[in-house]
């Protein structure tokens, strides 16, 4: 079988791409934020090349962008990295940042990963899929245009949050998370997009220093990795049942017999899918074709000559 | 690293997604009360989670989350055309709940929605009043078990026994309960109703370890159907869906033996016969959801809408199943999806 480069990018039997390199792609907003994860995942600076300075891994498959601060920007950084990265479902984008609390006790600056995600202008709720394990607590978070600030009750301007708050007893604040999820969301499914959030404040931003947040976050820096390990390794285990079926980068050859066997549009589809369940089943159809050049059955004279062959050739495999 | 079976997916019902408006309801309290660990996330309508944009079944299907909701508008609707009747003229289903605890890779549920995540609708006394009026009108025959597998989560929700109950004081009324769980509970618990049949799938266990996954084995199902029959109650042998394989005339010849010679067979109900079939929209989905199913990317015939076999596979598989079935039972009893 074929080694397989991480690069290589497999067009798969109804045209959709996979590649085996699978990204983590890690949104911040501010760079004190982006500091202290980039000292935990021991991230170079990439070249810059575009409007974002990013950092990556030596594998590259960790990635992390600075998008600044607000939803707007939060969905304009992910979308414009996504598009320049062809960012599609077997990668993850992840947002890692600081938020503040509305809490009826004392606070913590714990990470928190977010269930529920409130905008707060619209009311619009999105819920991101909690898929894996993790030793995170949970809890909502809402989305504010503005910064959260205890003295000035912001809540005041948007009437249906205390409809969306019901039942909550703690309630993350933040600027970004609702922009960058209606964003992300666009790009790839929702067990794909994961908000971590760490408390810095309770609505006293005035607290919050470049030096406070490196040191919030260092104090999470075990749990961090924990749980970012676990994305990469369920990322290596999605590589992994892919590059088991080795018709992928047989499209040459795949195409060579759709050609010879005078396939329309719908009977290469066909084909290929037919291929396609070969492989999964383990059952070799490359020898039947070899065996049909030997009979000078391939290649076919006609489009007649071809479905012809083609029953045939599902017979004698089916 | 090279094991595809490690995983890191949270726990089933890890995440348990409640309605606003039933928060308070006893049911919603009760369910909660199985999973005291749970993080409880406060919903407006159950569709906010179940019809979200971008959803993976199967991811989902892994780390179930539930949806405690309450059903509106039509409640029980018609039995679909690919659905057997067993020549009941008035046929409907219902859904309590959708989606099922077990993965079977060859599921319509994976097809139909848009989500892994299994929803309970608590409200069941308001499905219980619509077949109450149609019950006014005609007698009626009910499948309340299509959408999930009811006996797999009694334990949750107490639904077959309200049903049994409801049947029991409705004389024109007769339900289907399907299954692939072999609960004791069910054998120990629930009484004997007239109008109760009891649905089990069989398969051969060749099937059931390749796809029926977290299913009872085959002689469990076996032995379930024996104890519930020995008990008094109305049990249907389900051969439906057949799944094609190399030797299947072995596993299912081996697996009527077996059942042969384990059960009394006239003491069955009927038994329902049908080779995998599923509509052309649902199988779309499943094949994007599941590109590495050999059972769902098998290529299949397409007619008028319907994937099925190619017809003479399909009509040679379900003619070997009845032709044994009807010397064992008596063609009275044997049912065909076709017919």
């Amino acid at each position: 079988m074929k080694k397989y480069s991480d690069n290589d990018i497999y067009l798969l039997f109804d045209s959709r791409k996979a590649r085996l390199l699978r990204v983590i792609y890690i949104f911040t907003a501010i760079y004190p934020e982006a500091k202290a994860l980039i000292a935990i995942l021991h991230l170079k600076k990439e070249p810059f090349n575009g409007k974002y300075q990013q950092y990556a891994n030596d594998k590259k498959h960790i990635k992390l962008i600075i998008m600044g601060t607000g939803s707007i920007a939060a969905a304009i950084s992910v979308s414009h990295i996504c598009t320049k990265y062809n960012i599609s479902n077997q990668d993850r984008i992840v947002h890692i940042g600081t938020c503040g609390i509305f809490s009826t006790n004392h606070y913590q600056n714990n990470v928190y990963i977010c269930n529920k995600i409130i905008q707060a202008e619209t009311s619009k709720t999105f819920y991101p899929d909690i898929l894996y394990r993790h030793d995170f607590l949970e809890s909502a978070i809402l989305t504010l245009p503005v910064l959260y600030t205890k003295d000035k009750e912001k809540f005041d301007n948007y009437p249906n949050i205390a409809d969306c708050m019901t039942g909550t007893k703690n309630i993350l604040i933040d600027m970004e998370a609702a922009g960058f999820y209606q964003a992300a969301i666009q790009y790839v499914g929702t067990e794909r997009i994961i908000i971590l959030k760490v408390v810095s404040d309770n609505g006293e931003p005035q607290k919050v220093t470049p030096e406070s947040i490196h040191a919030i976050f260092m104090e999470q820096e075990k749990a961090l990795i924990q749980f970012l390990d676990i994305l990469v390794r369920q990322q290596e285990i999605e590589a992994l049942q892919l590059s088991k079926f080795p018709s992928f980068a047989q499209m040459d050859w795949i195409d060579k017999v759709c050609s010879d066997m005078h396939c329309s549009e719908t009977m290469r589809n066909k084909l290929k899918h037919l291929f396609h369940y070969m492989d999964i089943t383990g059952i070799d159809y490359h020898k039947k074709i070899e065996e049909m050049y030997l009979d000078k059955r391939l290649p076919c004279k006609d489009k007649r000559e071809g479905k012809k062959c083609y029953e045939q050739l599902e017979m004698e495999l089916l | 690293m090279n094991n595809l079976k490690w995983n890191y997916y949270s726990k089933r019902f890890s995440h348990i997604y409640v309605e606003q408006q039933i928060l308070d309801h006893p049911s919603t309290i009760q369910l909660l009360r199985h999973f005291p660990e749970a993080q409880i996330i406060l919903i407006k309508h159950f569709k906010d989670i179940f019809c979200r944009k971008g959803q993976n079944y199967l991811s989902q299907h892994k780390a179930q989350s539930l949806i405690i909701a309450s059903k509106q508008g039509k409640l029980v609707y018609p039995g679909a055309k690919v659905c057997q009747n067993f020549g009941n003229e008035h046929f409907y289903y219902t859904s309590c709940v959708m989606n099922c605890l077990y993965n079977c890779e060859y599921c319509y549920l994976k097809g139909m929605y848009p989500s892994g995540n299994m929803v309970i609708f608590i409200n069941i006394e308001d499905i219980l009043k619509e077949v109450e009026q149609i019950l006014q009108e005609h007698s009626a025959y009910i499948c309340v078990s299509y959408d999930t597998d009811l006996i797999a989560i009694e334990g949750l929700t107490g639904f077959v026994k309200i049903w049994t109950e409801f049947v029991k004081t409705h004389s024109n009324l007769k339900i289907e309960i399907r299954t692939k769980c072999c609960s004791k509970k069910i054998i120990q618990d629930i009484e004997v109703v007239d109008g109760v049949i009891y649905a089990i799938t069989v398969s051969p266990q060749y099937i059931i370890e390749r796809y029926e996954h977290g299913t009872a084995s085959m002689a469990d199902r076996i032995n379930w159907a024996k104890s519930m029959m020995d008990k008094g109650h109305l049990v249907r042998l389900c051969f439906d869906p057949m799944i094609y394989c190399n030797d299947w005339k072995y596993h299912y010849k081996g697996m009527l033996d077996t059942i042969s010679q384990n059960i009394d067979m006239q003491k069955l109900m009927d038994v329902s016969i049908g080779s995998f079939r599923i509509s052309v929209d649902y199988l779309k989905n499943m094949r994007n959801n599941d590109p590495y199913s050999d059972i769902t990317q098998y290529p299949y015939e397409n007619d008028k809408g319907v994937y099925h076999y190619k017809t003479q596979v399909m009509c040679e598989m379900e003619q070997f199943l009845a032709a044994r079935l009807t010397d064992l039972v008596g063609s009275n009893k044997v049912f065909m999806w076709n017919n």
